[in-house]
Order: C-alpha cells, then structure tokens, then sequence
C-alpha cells in the first residue's frame, strides 16, 4: 500500500494553461408540429483556462473553465419567406471535469478523455433576417440583438464529455496539446410545458490548441 | 484500451437514455380530417396548438397548463358521458370551452369547434366562443351599438345646427374582395362660421387600399377627400378629421395614406414579432414596420401645424385603433378624441397563409378538420408597449353612453379642439 502511493506520489504532476480553439454546435429538438424552418450547426469558439493534475503516467484529472460560444443557425425553407434566418450565438461558461487516459512516449502522448460538465447560460446573440408581411407586401428585416432571457430558457447545463487529445512536452516545464472534445448536454436548454415536453439539446465539438506549465 | 472503449460506450448509452423524448406536437397547418374522434383528443389538441401557436403568451394571464390540469378531467367526463347518453350536449360542450378560452386577452380571436356527437335537440353542433364579447360588455362605458355609423351621420345631417355647414357630402359603398366585405364611406367637407374648412371621412372598415387599386366610387370618394386635404390653402383648412367609429378593421396598407401622406421621411410606426417556434414564448425579434412618405397626396401638416384628430369608440377594431394609436404616436399634430377602443391590435395573416409561422388562424372555416380558430398571427407594440385588450385610450373622452350613444358629442369634440386649437 504504502509503495503504491509513494509510486503515486512520485509521478503526480500539476499543469496549468490557457487553451483556445474553434467549435461547432449543432441543436436536437423534435420536428414534431415544425413548420417549414431547418436548424444546422454553426461554428464558434472555445477559449479558457485548463488545469491537470496526473496521478499516475497514464492517468489524470483535468478540469477546464471554458467560455465558450455554442451557435446554431435556423434557416426559413417557404420559397417566398427564405431570406429569413436566425443565428444564434450562445455564450456559455462551461466547466468539464474530465478523465485523462494517456498513452504513448515520454514527450508525445495521446490522450482519451471522458467525464462531465457542468455549465452555465450567459447571454444569447441574435443575428439574421426577419420579416413582417402586410395584406399586399412581405418586408425583410436584419437584426443583431442580445435577446432577453425568459422563464422558457434554462441556464443551467450539464452533460457528458469525450474525446480524444495529443500532447507534447517541449521542456521540463512547458507542454502543448491539441484536443477534440464533444459535448453532449444532457439539460434541455428550453423548459417546456410538462404537457407538452419539447426538449432543445445542444451537441458541440470543440478543437482546441492549448499551452501549459508543468509544476 | 479494451475498458476505455467499454466506458465510453456506456456513458453514450447512458447518455442517449437521459435525454428526454418530445411530446407529440399537432401541426398547425393540419386542416384535413379529423384529428381526433373523442373530446378529451380534442380538447388535447386544441390546448397544444393554442400553446404553440398562441403569440400572447406574454402578456396573457391566463395559467395554460393549469387550465390543462382543470378542464382535462372533465373533458373526460363528457367522453364517459357520450359513452352512456350517446350524445353530449353542445350546451355542455361551450360552456367547458368558454371556462378555456373566455378569458384570453387575444381581442380578435374566434373560437369554434364541433360538437362531435350533438344531442338531437341541439340547435346547432358548433360552439362558437369570442372572448372579447365577454369582456367588452364589463367595461363601464359599454354602450350597445348599432354597429354602423351611415344613420348616424344621416340623422346628424338632417338635424345640423348652423355652428358648422356641410360644403360638400358624399357617400358610397365599396367593396374590398380579400376582405369579403362591403366598405360604407362618408366624406363631408365641413365648413365653420370662420368659412374655413375640415375634410371629414368616416369608413366602416379599413379598406383605403383595395378599394383605391379597384377604381371605383370608393376612390373617388376618397380622392376628394385626401385632394381636399391636400389642396385647400392653409389659411382655409382648418384641420382634418377622421371618423374610426365602428370601423371593423382591414388593411395595414391603409397607414400609406392615412399616415405617410402626411409624412417627409420613411417612419416607424410600429413593431411587429411573430411565434418562431412552438415555445409559449419563442417569439422572433420585434420589427420595426416602417411607413413611407406617399407622395400623391402629401402634405407636411407637422410644419403647417394643421390638426388632425382621429375619433374613436369602443367599437374601433383591430386597423380601427391602430389607425388612430400610430397617428397619434407619429405625427405631433395628431390629437385622438372618444373612447378607449376594443384592444385587438394584434395583426393577422391572410387566411391562406396559415402555415406562414407559429400563430395566427389554423384549422377550417367549415369545421372539417373539427375546429376553426381565429387567432392573431403577430403582435404589435406601439410606443414600446402591447395594447391588445386594452387598445386606444383617446387624449379626450367623450363617452357615447353619457349621451344614450348619440353620434354627435364625439364630433362636436373634435370640432371644438379644432376650432379652439
């Protein structure tokens, strides 16, 4: 007992870093009662702090503070009404706690990670053409507003994390590393009717390129 | 690399089980068969369609899934009821939709269904439910109305008193095909002892801008009304007015007239949003709806300082107190004289645009489908507000019901502020 945590000990390792990258959301909702609108996914950006704490050589405990923006975009499909659309830029502070299975040489790893995420909703961006229709004309409109939030939407996020990673130790002290991360909310971030359930999920994965200090 | 893989394979699966699944959601644009066969489906159906496509969720205080929690259980009931009896009362049935839909705040909204297994002493197997007739009557000024002002003003007429003359008076009946109506016009040039003059309109309807494309009698009724305004010296007009008594409503394009004439530069009048998803409050952004200058009648009655007052009752619906809330919230010389109106300022689609976003009309008018209901499609804020149920409180009430609902003490009013002014 006392080898293994002395071995334990003996390869425990703080790192801390910065990490910054591109993401892509895309939202699962039913198409149950939908008119004639489609929501695709949509690229936004990943950017925050990251902290590593290695038990052993080839496992370790990570935890992120991510801002991070997850947009999806709806498009209008009715011929006359398709200049209409709506992207939607979600700013969420997302904090993934992960496992961190790594392989590989002593400078350059491989890394397979899962855990959880906690999050939460900060603002919503809004951007796209609307219109408004009288009895002999159709108007289109642009707009770029930070929508208020309502009792439908709920802030809180939480779900599962996964993905796979690379790493490169370029001294005693400093260490880069790439990482594909998916995030998979298992919080609806619409509250819906309990008669009438309709749950929004938002799915985002995230490539980003990180640097850190090796306590 | 084998428990990695098997870990992460499990927290996929458990990952795709704690996502929840949606509830069947009805599609607003369904207008065919049936949709349902017994009451409580139907109930079921008209209550999600209604939370979906409803766009005053907002601002109606109505608790919807309470409703569902109440009225859920007795619609189960009326099943039992038919399954006993045979048939259900259409009686029974409206009260229970009235207990539903009676207190919206939605002012043009028409609610009716089919009784789907009527007793044989039943009148009729429709349920026909208007919320805003519940309401309207319970306002202190309510006064019961003829619903047509053409009598009035012909008994105003025949009795004018020498304080103001009428120069010129014409009166036509039109026709606007896409609103299925007759529009009644009276155009009289009133002339004061001053011997200047006001241009007066009254319209049953707003319907300047069908009746304008058709060319006919309406239009040039109206033509001598807007050239009356347009070309009379400033030291002879007086003021302009117009008559929005009883006016069921019609057209937004009717504002290029009755407001962009009177303006320089493109203007917002008012802002309009729609229901962009099935959420009670999914709404897209407000948007602003601009109004144009119209330059075949303009006149810049704002720099001329001429005074346009715009009369109003309880009877103005819909584009009837829109008409007189957006002049008065646009141009500075505007001055509204009546009562508080109707409050059904929400706008609707045309009727083949049901699928056109989330609110607005759905089912058909011949109860096919089992319901048709006639619902605003947007909301519209003016002056940064929404007004539906509420409407247009005037800047000077003159009540028709303290005068037994005579025509004449709103028009002496404006008169009087014209003259005064």
């Amino acid at each position: 007992m006392l080898l293994c945590i002395t071995a334990l000990t003996a390869s425990a390792q703080w790192s801390v870093g910065v990490k910054g990258g591109w993401d892509r959301t895309t939202i699962t909702r039913s198409d149950a009662g939908r008119i004639d609108e489609s929501y695709i996914g949509f690229s936004g950006f990943d950017a925050g702090i990251q902290a590593r704490y290695g038990f052993t050589e080839w496992f370790a405990l990570r935890a992120d503070l991510s801002l991070m923006r997850r947009s999806y975009r709806m498009e209008r499909n009715l011929n006359y009404l398709d200049p209409v659309f709506t992207n939607h830029h979600n700013y969420y502070l997302m904090l993934p706690v992960l496992a961190d299975f790594s392989f590989g040489g002593e400078n350059f790893r491989g890394h397979a990670y899962a855990g959880g995420y906690m999050g939460c909703w900060l603002r919503e961006r809004r951007i796209g053409t609307t219109y408004w229709m009288t009895d002999y004309y159709v108007y289109f409109n642009d707009f770029d507003e930070v929508r208020e939030f309502t009792s439908e939407d709920n802030r809180f996020c939480a779900g599962l994390v996964g993905g796979l990673g690379l790493s490169y130790k370029l001294d005693d002290h400093w260490g880069i590393n790439l990482d594909a991360l998916y995030y998979y909310d298992l919080t609806s971030h619409h509250r819906s009717s309990e008669h009438l359930r309709d749950p929004r999920y938002l799915n985002t994965l995230s490539v980003t390129f990180g640097a850190s200090y090796i306590f | 690399m084998k428990k990695i893989i098997t870990i992460a394979v499990i927290l996929v699966l458990i990952g795709t089980s704690c996502r929840k699944q949606a509830d069947y959601m009805p599609y607003i644009g369904e207008n065919g068969e049936l949709a349902y066969s017994t009451y409580t489906e139907q109930f079921d159906y008209l209550w999600k369609v209604l939370s979906t496509g409803y766009v005053f969720w907002d601002v109606d205080t109505t608790d919807w899934d309470a409703a569902y929690n109440r009225y859920y259980p007795k619609f189960q009931e009326l099943d039992k009821k038919y399954e006993q009896v045979g048939y259900v009362s259409t009686d029974e049935l409206r009260e229970l939709y009235t207990g539903l839909v009676g207190g919206m705040v939605d002012h043009h909204m028409s609610f009716r269904v089919r009784n789907l297994h009527p007793a044989p002493d039943d009148q009729s197997s429709a349920v026909y439910i208007t919320p805003y007739s519940l309401e309207i009557p319970t306002r202190d000024y309510y006064f019961e109305s003829a619903g047509d002002e053409s009598m009035g003003i012909q008994l105003f007429l025949q009795n004018i008193e020498t304080q103001y003359t009428v120069e010129v008076h014409e009166e036509c009946t039109d026709y606007a095909p896409e609103l299925g109506m007759t529009i009644r016009y009276h155009y009289i040039l009133f002339k004061l002892p001053d011997g200047r003059k006001i241009p007066y309109l009254w319209q049953s309807s707003a319907g300047i801008t069908p009746v304008m494309l058709q060319n006919g009698v309406g239009a040039q009724l109206l033509d001598h009304y807007f050239r009356a305004i347009v070309e009379t010296p400033r030291n002879e007009l007086a003021g302009i007015i117009l008559d929005n008594r009883c006016n069921r409503g019609g057209y937004q394009d009717d504002l290029d007239y009755l407001v962009g004439n009177y303006l320089n530069e493109r203007t917002e009048i008012m802002k309009t949003r729609y229901k962009e998803g099935p959420g009670r409050l999914e709404h897209s952004v407000w948007t602003p709806y601009y109004i144009e200058p119209n330059k075949t009648y303009h006149r810049d009655i704002t720099a001329e300082n001429i005074p346009y007052v715009v009369i109003c009752d309880i009877n103005s619906v819909s584009m009837g107190e829109i008409e007189p809330m957006t002049i008065k919230a646009v141009l500075p010389t505007a001055h509204t004289i009546g009562e508080r109106t109707h409050g059904g300022t929400g706008p609707l689609q045309p009727a083949n645009c049901i699928d056109l976003n989330y609110g607005g009309p759905f089912g058909d008018q011949s109860l096919a489908c089992g319901h048709y209901v006639y619902t605003s499609s947007f909301e519209a804020q003016i002056c940064g507000k929404v007004w539906e149920g509420i409407g247009h409180t005037p800047d000077e009430i003159v009540l028709r019901k303290n005068y037994n609902g005579d025509f004449r003490p709103q028009l002496d009013a404006a008169m009087r502020y014209i003259q005064e002014r």
